[in-house]
C-alpha cells in the first residue's frame, strides 16, 4: 500500500509558489528522503500533509485517506518531529509527554512505558523543567513525543540539529528499529550524509517541484565516477581514446583525471594495459549528485 | 477534554491573582463606605462645588452615590477595567501561543480537529471567568452586607455585580478574535493594554461630551447601575449588543483559525 500519495499537490502563497504539481508516492515500510535547499518546498510539503497548511489545489492521501477529510484519524498514526521544538512554559518533561500521550487512543500505560524506554535510551531526565533544558535536550523531548505512540508513519523535518554525534547515532538506531517494526519514515534533511545512510529512496525538490525520485542505490550507481590515474611517464589524453563514457579529461604532467559513466569493465580493461603508479576512483556522494541536479 | 483541563491548569494560578485583585478592590472600596456615609451632607456640599463635566467624567451621580449600591457603582467602572484586562489577556493568550507558530506544531499535528481545540480552549477560559465571577459576586454581596447600614436590594446588587461577567465576555471574545487575525503576537499586553484603555477612555469622552452614540462603541458604557436600580434589569439594547458582539467575535475567530495556514516557527 502507498502510505503517502500526492496528486498535483500545489500551494501558492498569494503569487509566490510554495509547491507546484507535486506527485509523490511513498510505500509502506520505506525510509524516504526528501532533499532540497531552503525555500525549495520541503517544509511546505510536510506541513501540508500534516494539515498545518491548506493546499491551493491537488490532493493527498495518507493511509489511503484524504488529508482534508480525515485529518485527526490520520494523525493518530503519525509521529512528527519538527526541526524547531517549542513547548509550553513551566512544564516538566514528563507532564508534556503525558499531555502528548493523552491525544492518542492507544493504551496510556503502554505509552508511558515507551516514554520511559525512550528517555533511558536518549538519556533524558523526565523530571526536569523544559525551560531548563539545553537545545539538544529539548530536541530529545521532540523525538520522544513523536515516537511515544509507536506511529505507523514518522515524519522528520531536519531532526538531528542540536544532537551530538553519539546521540545522532542512537537516534538513527532508533529510527531503524522503528522501521523494522514496520513504520514508514519520511525524512527531510539538508544533511545529505544522513539521507544517504538512512534512506531507501530519495526525492530531490527544486523550486517547488520534484525533479528526481530514485532509489539511493541507483542514484549512486548510475552516476559518474571520478578517476585519477598517475602514469609512469608523461601522460597523454590519447591513452583513453576509444572508451565510451569518458569525459572531462585533464592531464597534468603524469596525472590524468577524468569522469566516467558506463560499463566499468571498459575502463578497467584499458587501465590494465597501462603502466600506472597510482589509481584513485572516487564515487560521488549524494552532495555531488544533488549539486549536479541543482546546476 | 485533555486540552480543556490542560488550559485550566495553565491559567489557574494567574486567575487566582486576578480574583484576589478584583475581590480586594470590591471589599476595600466598600469598606470605605461605612466611614464615608456618616458625613453625607458635607460630601454633598463638596461635590456641588465641582463642575458638572468633572462629575460626569468621573461618573459620579450624586443621587445614588450615597447608597451602598450607588457607591459600588462608582468603583464598578474600575472593576470592569481590571476584569477586561483579565478577560482579554485570557482570550488572546490561550490562542496566540499556538498561532505564533510555536506550540501549534506540537498541538495541531495531534489527532484533534481545530474546531475541537478551539472549543476546549474557549470553555477553559469561560470556566476561569465563571470562577472569577462567582468569587467576585460572593465577595461583593458579603461586603455590601457588612458595610451598608441601610437595607439594600440583593437582586439589584447581584445584577450590578454580574455586569463584570458580561463585560469580560466581550473582551474575551475580542482577545480571541484578534489572536486569530493578528499574525504574530509576541506579547499579549501590547494589544490588550491599548485596547482596554482605549475603549475605556472612549467611554469617558462619551460622558463628558454627553454623546450617547459613542456608548455603542465601548463596552464600558453598556451597563449603567442607575438604570439597573430604576428598572431591576439591563437595558436590552446593550445586553443584546454585548451578547451579539461576543458571539460574532467568537464565530469570526473560529472561521479565521480553521482556515488559517500555520507557518513554521522561526
Amino acid at each position: 500500500m502507498n502510505v503517502i500519495e500526492t496528486k498535483k499537490l500545489t500551494k501558492y502563497y498569494g503569487k509566490s509558489r510554495g509547491i507546484v504539481d507535486l506527485d509523490l508516492t511513498i510505500e509502506e515500510g520505506e525510509v524516504f528522503g526528501f532533499i532540497g535547499p531552503n525555500g525549495a518546498g520541503k517544509s511546505t510539503t510536510i506541513r501540508t500533509l500534516l494539515g498545518l497548511i491548506h493546499p491551493t489545489s491537488g490532493s493527498a492521501t495518507i493511509f489511503g485517506k484524504d488529508i482534508k477529510d480525515f485529518g485527526p484519524e490520520i494523525r493518530e498514526e503519525i509521529g512528527y518531529l519538527p526541526s524547531e521544538v517549542f513547548y509550553y512554559d513551566g512544564m516538566k518533561v514528563m507532564d508534556l509527554l503525558k499531555y502528548s500521550a493523552s491525544f492518542y487512543k492507544k493504551d496510556q500505560k503502554v505509552i508511558e512505558r515507551r516514554i520511559g524506554e525512550l528517555a533511558k535510551l536518549l538519556d533524558l531526565d523526565l523530571k526536569k523543567k523544559i525551560d531548563d533544558l539545553s537545545y539538544g535536550n529539548k530536541k530529545k523531548v521532540g523525538i520522544i513525543q513523536g515516537l511515544l505512540h509507536e506511529p505507523k508513519l514518522i515524519i522528520l523535518d531536519e531532526p538531528t540539529g542540536g544532537l551530538d554525534p553519539l546521540m545522532q547515532q542512537k537516534f538513527f538506531e532508533l529510527l531503524r528499529e522503528e522501521n523494522k517494526r514496520g513504520a514508514t519514515i519520511l525524512f527531510s534533511s539538508h544533511i545529505l550524509g544522513e539521507v544517504q545512510k538512512m534512506c531507501n529512496r530519495v526525492a530531490i525538490i527544486k523550486e517547488g517541484k520534484i525533479i528526481k525520485t530514485e532509489k539511493i542505490s541507483d542514484l549512486l550507481e548510475n552516476n559518474t565516477k571520478r578517476f585519477k590515474i598517475e602514469m609512469n611517464k608523461e601522460a597523454d589524453k590519447k591513452v583513453l581514446e576509444g572508451i565510451k563514457g569518458i569525459s572531462d579529461i585533464t592531464v597534468q604532467g603524469k596525472e590524468v583525471n577524468f569522469l566516467f559513466r558506463g560499463h566499468i569493465n571498459d575502463v578497467t580493461k584499458k587501465l590494465a594495459t597501462l603502466d600506472l603508479l597510482n589509481l584513485e576512483v572516487t564515487e560521488p556522494d549524494l552532495e555531488e549528485i544533488f549539486l549536479h541536479y541543482y546546476k | 477534554m485533555n486540552i480543556y483541563f490542560q488550559e485550566v491548569k495553565n491559567y489557574f494560578r494567574v486567575t487566582l491573582i486576578w480574583i484576589a485583585a478584583l475581590s480586594l478592590m470590591s471589599f476595600g472600596f466598600l469598606s470605605m463606605f461605612g466611614s464615608f456615609s456618616g458625613d453625607v451632607e458635607n460630601m454633598k456640599h463638596l461635590l456641588a462645588g465641582y463642575p458638572p463635566q468633572v462629575l460626569s467624567a468621573l461618573n459620579l451621580q450624586v443621587g445614588i452615590f450615597f447608597t451602598a449600591i450607588g457607591f459600588f457603582a462608582y468603583i464598578l467602572t474600575f472593576i470592569w477595567l481590571v476584569g477586561a484586562m483579565q478577560a482579554m489577556n485570557l482570550g488572546m493568550g490561550v490562542l496566540s501561543k499556538e498561532i505564533a507558530g510555536k506550540t501549534a506544531d506540537f498541538l495541531l499535528t495531534k489527532p484533534v480537529t481545530r474546531f475541537s481545540m478551539l472549543t476546549q480552549k474557549l470553555f477553559a477560559t469561560l470556566t476561569l471567568l465563571v470562577i472569577t465571577n462567582i468569587c467576585f459576586v460572593a465577595v461583593t454581596m458579603f461586603s455590601v452586607n457588612m458595610f451598608s447600614k441601610d437595607p439594600f436590594d440583593g437582586y439589584i446588587l447581584f445584577l450590578s455585580a454580574l455586569t463584570l461577567f458580561l463585560v469580560q465576555l466581550i473582551f474575551l471574545s475580542l482577545g480571541f478574535v484578534l489572536a486569530t487575525l493578528i499574525p504574530k503576537i509576541k506579547t499579549v499586553l501590547t494589544y490588550t493594554l491599548p485596547s482596554v484603555f482605549g475603549l475605556f477612555i472612549l467611554g469617558l469622552f462619551g460622558n463628558v461630551l454627553g454623546n450617547e452614540e459613542v456608548y455603542y462603541f465601548t463596552p464600558f458604557k453598556y451597563f449603567d447601575v442607575s438604570y439597573i436600580i430604576r428598572n431591576s434589569s439591563y437595558q436590552s439594547k446593550y445586553l443584546w449588543l454585548a451578547l451579539g458582539l461576543t458571539l460574532v467575535g467568537i464565530i469570526i475567530g473560529y472561521v479565521a483559525f480553521i482556515n488559517k495556514d500555520i507557518e513554521a516557527a522561526n
